[in-house]
Parts: structure tokens; C-alpha cells; sequence
């Protein structure tokens, strides 16, 4: 029932979130022939500016490339990132707010089930949340007489969600400290920004970036895992989890 | 045997002491009035009986189990249910999936009481938990505690922001519920007149110390007031063994006794008092003249 409860709790966002998810994959797939129709128009653009819109656009001309720059790199790492986030925020502080708190807390429940329930829940939701619109895009892909492997979709998504868990847990960790529902989401959300600005302008930058594994973009130029960013990812995600349910079991309400 | 048990339990927020070393003793059976004024400690008190806050020393044992232990906090909870002051339930549920929900934490769930006070308090099963009224919540609340088959309710203020028709509404089904079955009720309430009314135990707590405690048919006839008055002014320096507050008015000298009302009345007319009586006290007149006390002697 701990699990009902949890996804009556965030079962808007989720449905939502999924929603907008498998229309923006459906956008990225049936706009791509109107993308390469365009090819005509970019020969009039002149300067570096037009050189480096030419190198992308010539780039795109393989769909596959379409897909990860339209899809893995923009479309779904943003959208995903801030429902991630949203998905993490709450428990059992913010449901002191609420004042529900004592109602939990008086179930026949450790805290620990309880923060394992909704985080197992959450997981589940982003891990959906990255997979079911993914699949939409191979599903649709022919329809425009393209075809996308199920591989890519598996592997990307599961970059997605293990390097991603880093802003969950982060969320989750904040979540047990801040009573208010909104701070958690606001200082993940500077955090994924700063990071995204960061990639933006120093994408070779040699420390761990995660963003560049949340988007696979080893494995779709080198067909690479990037395991040492995979196993920092989690080791982050499972030590910032920890501290959040350490926080939870001993915290007074 | 003791449902409820503690020892020079404590609970400190940085410099403030919640809760300072009290002693409880709950008999199976009985039905314990807690009572204080706001930010006396009984909520900060049954919070530790329930594993929802940590003792900083003392002990606290429920049911045989350590409140304090993570697992035994679980036990206990399986075996305790427990209403707060706020009522504060799951807004986006309806009553019907609330009680749904709630039954599925109990194997003793009494489907019976849950239909009974279904009935009775005219719980309305789809609507949203949101639309309801504070009474009706507290119905709610009180429905959910009372169908679990708990052998320990533990209720915080049950009656606040009730009006007195309501109030008395909760007050009947609770005492009804406890004559039908073999349960503990351990209540905080500041409406001594409700703790008069169904309680049989009482504890005072003042500062987060127990000021006073015991049988509340003990404690009425262990307490007395003797109003003495005399010729002129009374006397300033009125002392006798077990007085408990002493006032003077003019030529009245009120003292509250405890357990030698005849000693005190003596001392009095060996005082030159030209009448003496000696009258029993209500409840409310008990727990004033503790906090009182308790307030005078923290200065």
C-alpha cells in the first residue's frame, strides 16, 4: 500500500511528464524529413556561422546522429532532468509541511520502507520516463522509412538514468533537509543549469561530466561505454542516498 | 501490567528542555488523562512513545517494547493507534481509499467498528479528504484509530477545534469503545473538564516535568481547601505540613491540602481563625494549583 500511496503522490507529474515526453518524440521523428528539406535553404548562409550550421546540418544527414543530437542531447536530456527532479522532491519532510507527516509516521512502518518505497518508486518512474518515449522514437522511425535500433534506445536510456540519478539523489538528499518542497527543486534545478552551462562551454572538460554520459555521447561516436563515469555516478548517487535516509531515520518529527 | 512505562524520560532542543526527566506508569486498562498547558511537553511525550522523536536520555517502554529502538518503535506502532492534534490526513485520497489504505497496515483490522463508525459518525466514503470539515476529519481520524483492534489509542487533543456538540460526540463513542473493548487510552488534552469526564488516571505535566500524577479519584480525596477566616488580616507566615498553596484575601486565608486538610484546619484555629472549612476541589482547581506551584517554583 506504501506504494500506492507514493504513486498517488506523484502519478500527475509522472502521466504529465510522459505525455509531453512521447510528443516531443514524436516531433524529433516525423519533423526529420521537413529537417533535411532545408538543406537548400543553408547554402545561402555565409561566414563561420554558416560553416559550423553546414557541419551539423551534414552530420544530421545520418539518422542515427539525428536522433542523438535531437533527441538524446536536447530534447529528452532536458525535459527528462527537470521531471527527474520534480519526481525526487517530497517525503516525509514535505509531508510535515502537509502536516500527513504524523499519519506516516504512525503506520507500522520503519522510515526506512517508507523512504525505500517512494525512492524504488521514483526510480521506477524516471526509468520510464527515459525508456517509453525512446521507445516511441524507434517505434514512429518507420513511418518515415528510417529504422533506429532497439539497442541504441536500451543503452542510451540506461546512460540517461544512471549518470541522471546524480540530480535525483540530489534532490532526495535536499528533500531530507528542507521542509519546503520547492527549495529542493529550485537548488537541483541551478545545479543541472550550472552543469548544462558548463558542458555548453567546455564540452572536452577533462573532470567527470556527467552530462556528457547522460547523453551516450561515447557510445554513439565510439560505440564506447563510458564506465568510469557510469560507476562515479553511482557511487555519488548511492552515497547521497544514504545520507538522505541516514537523515530521515534520525531526524524528530 | 504496565502498557506504558517511562523513566527520567528526557528530550532536549539544544537548551530548551522538552521534555525534563519524567516518570509514567499506565496500567492496562485505564484511561490516562495527560494534561498541561501549550508547550508543557505531552506532545513531545507521545511523540517518543510512538518512535516519532528521539529521547536525548531515559527510557521509554510500550507495550513491553523500546520506544526508542527502531524495531521496537515498528512493534509498538502495530499494536498502538494514534490520532494527532491535527488531524492532518492524506488530502488526495478519498475516505473510502484512506480506510482502504489504512486497513492493509493492520492484521487486526475490525471491520465491524469500521462499519459501525461509519455509520455513526456519517462518514461520507467518496469524498475527497480534502473537502471535509475539521469534526469530520476528526471523525475520520478517529474511525482509522478505533478499527485497528489497537490494545493502545494514543490520542493528541482529540477535541480541539471541535464545537461542544461534536465534542461530545467524540467523547461518548470513545468512552463507549473502551466499555466494548479491552484497551489502553493514553490522551493529552488542556480541556480538563473532558479529562474529568471520561478519564481515570490523570498525569499534570508543567515544563516538561511531571508535576503530579496518579488515580483521579485518589487525587480528589487526597486534595482539600481550607478556608480559614479570621478576625483581622490573615496571618502572613501561614505554615503547615502538605499545604499546598497558601493565598490570603484580607481576613481570608484559602489553602489548598493535600492528603491532612484536619492538620492544616487546626493549625488555623490554633491561629485564632474564627472559621474554618474545609471543601473539596475540582479537577481544574488541582491543576491550577499545580502549574501554579510548578511556575513559582521554576522562578
Amino acid at each position: 500500500m506504501l506504494w500506492y500511496k507514493s504513486w498517488l503522490e506523484t502519478r500527475w507529474w509522472f502521466l504529465v511528464g510522459l505525455s509531453i515526453l512521447i510528443a516531443a518524440a514524436a516531433g524529433v521523428v516525423l519533423l526529420h524529413p521537413w529537417v533535411m528539406r532545408m538543406e537548400p535553404n543553408l547554402e545561402t548562409l555565409g561566414g563561420p556561422m554558416g560553416e559550423k550550421i553546414r557541419a551539423a546540418f551534414n552530420l544530421m544527414r545520418d539518422y542515427r546522429t539525428y536522433v542523438w543530437t535531437q533527441w538524446w542531447s536536447k530534447n529528452l536530456v532536458e525535459i527528462w532532468t527537470l521531471l527527474a527532479i520534480r519526481t525526487a522532491a517530497g517525503g516525509l519532510l514535505a509531508e510535515s509541511s502537509h502536516g500527513s507527516a504524523l499519519f506516516t509516521l504512525a503506520l507500522p512502518v520503519s522510515r526506512r520502507r517508507l523512504f525505500g518505497v517512494r525512492c524504488a518508486l521514483g526510480l521506477s518512474e524516471i526509468a520510464m520516463l527515459a525508456l517509453i518515449p525512446s521507445l516511441a522514437v524507434r517505434i514512429l522511425s518507420p513511418w518515415i522509412n528510417q529504422t533506429y535500433r532497439l539497442s541504441d534506445v536500451l543503452v542510451h536510456s540506461a546512460l540517461l538514468l544512471v549518470a541522471g540519478l546524480v540530480f535525483f539523489s540530489f534532490t532526495v538528499l535536499l528533500s531530507s533537509v528542507f521542509t519546503d518542497q520547492w527549495k529542493p527543486i529550485l537548488i537541483s534545478l541551478g545545479a543541472a543549469i550550472l552543469i548544462g552551462l558548463t558542458w555548453t562551454l567546455a564540452p572536452d572538460f577533462p573532470l567527470f561530466n556527467l552530462v556528457a554520459v547522460m547523453i551516450g555521447r561515447d557510445y554513439h561516436f565510439y560505440g564506447r561505454i563510458p564506465w568510469q563515469g557510469v560507476l562515479t555516478a553511482l557511487a555519488l548517487s548511492a552515497g547521497m542516498l544514504y545520507g538522505a535516509l541516514r537523515l530521515v531515520e534520525r531526524r524528530d518529527f | 501490567m504496565a502498557v506504558i512505562e517511562a523513566v527520567n524520560l528526557r528530550r532536549n532542543y539544544g537548551a530548551v528542555k522538552a521534555v525534563d526527566g519524567i516518570d509514567l506508569d499506565v496500567p492496562a486498562g485505564a484511561i490516562f488523562g495527560f494534561l498541561g498547558r501549550n508547550g508543557a511537553g505531552k506532545t513531545t511525550t507521545m511523540k517518543m512513545l510512538l518512535g516519532m522523536a528521539r529521547p536525548s536520555g531515559g527510557e521509554a517502554r510500550v507495550l513491553g517494547y523500546s520506544a526508542a529502538s527502531l524495531n521496537g518503535s515498528v512493534q509498538i506502532r502495530g499494536r498502538t493507534a494514534f490520532v494527532s492534534e491535527e488531524k492532518a490526513l492524506y488530502n488526495y485520497m478519498r475516505v473510502g481509499q484512506l480506510i482502504r489504505f489504512t486497513r492493509a497496515f493492520y492484521p487486526r483490522w475490525r471491520a465491524d467498528l469500521e462499519q459501525k463508525y461509519l455509520r455513526l459518525f456519517e462518514l461520507p466514503s467518496d469524498r475527497k479528504v480534502k473537502a471535509l470539515s475539521k469534526g469530520t476529519r476528526t471523525k475520520l481520524a478517529l474511525l482509522l484509530a478505533l478499527s485497528q483492534g489497537a490494545d493502545l489509542l494514543i490520542l493528541d487533543e482529540p477535541t480541539s477545534g471541535l464545537d461542544p456538540a461534536m465534542t461530545e460526540q467524540v467523547l461518548e463513542a470513545l468512552v463507549s469503545h473502551v466499555a466494548g473493548e479491552e484497551m489502553t487510552i493514553f490522551f493529552s488534552s488542556h480541556q480538563i473538564v473532558e479529562v474529568e469526564q471520561i478519564a481515570d488516571r490523570v498525569g499534570i505535566i508543567e515544563r516538561g516535568r511531571m508535576a503530579r500524577t496518579g488515580a483521579l479519584d485518589d487525587l480528589r480525596a487526597s486534595c482539600r481547601r481550607v478556608v480559614a477566616v479570621f478576625d483581622g488580616d490573615a496571618p502572613g507566615d501561614f505554615q503547615a505540613a502538605g499545604a499546598g498553596c497558601v493565598r490570603r484575601e484580607g481576613r481570608t486565608l484559602s489553602v489548598l491540602a493535600w492528603g491532612n486538610a484536619e492538620e492544616i484546619a487546626a493549625e488555623a484555629r490554633k491561629r485564632n481563625a474564627v472559621s474554618v472549612e474545609i471543601a473539596p476541589v475540582t479537577l481544574k482547581e488541582i491543576f491550577l494549583e499545580t502549574v501554579n506551584d510548578a511556575e513559582a517554583g521554576g522562578r
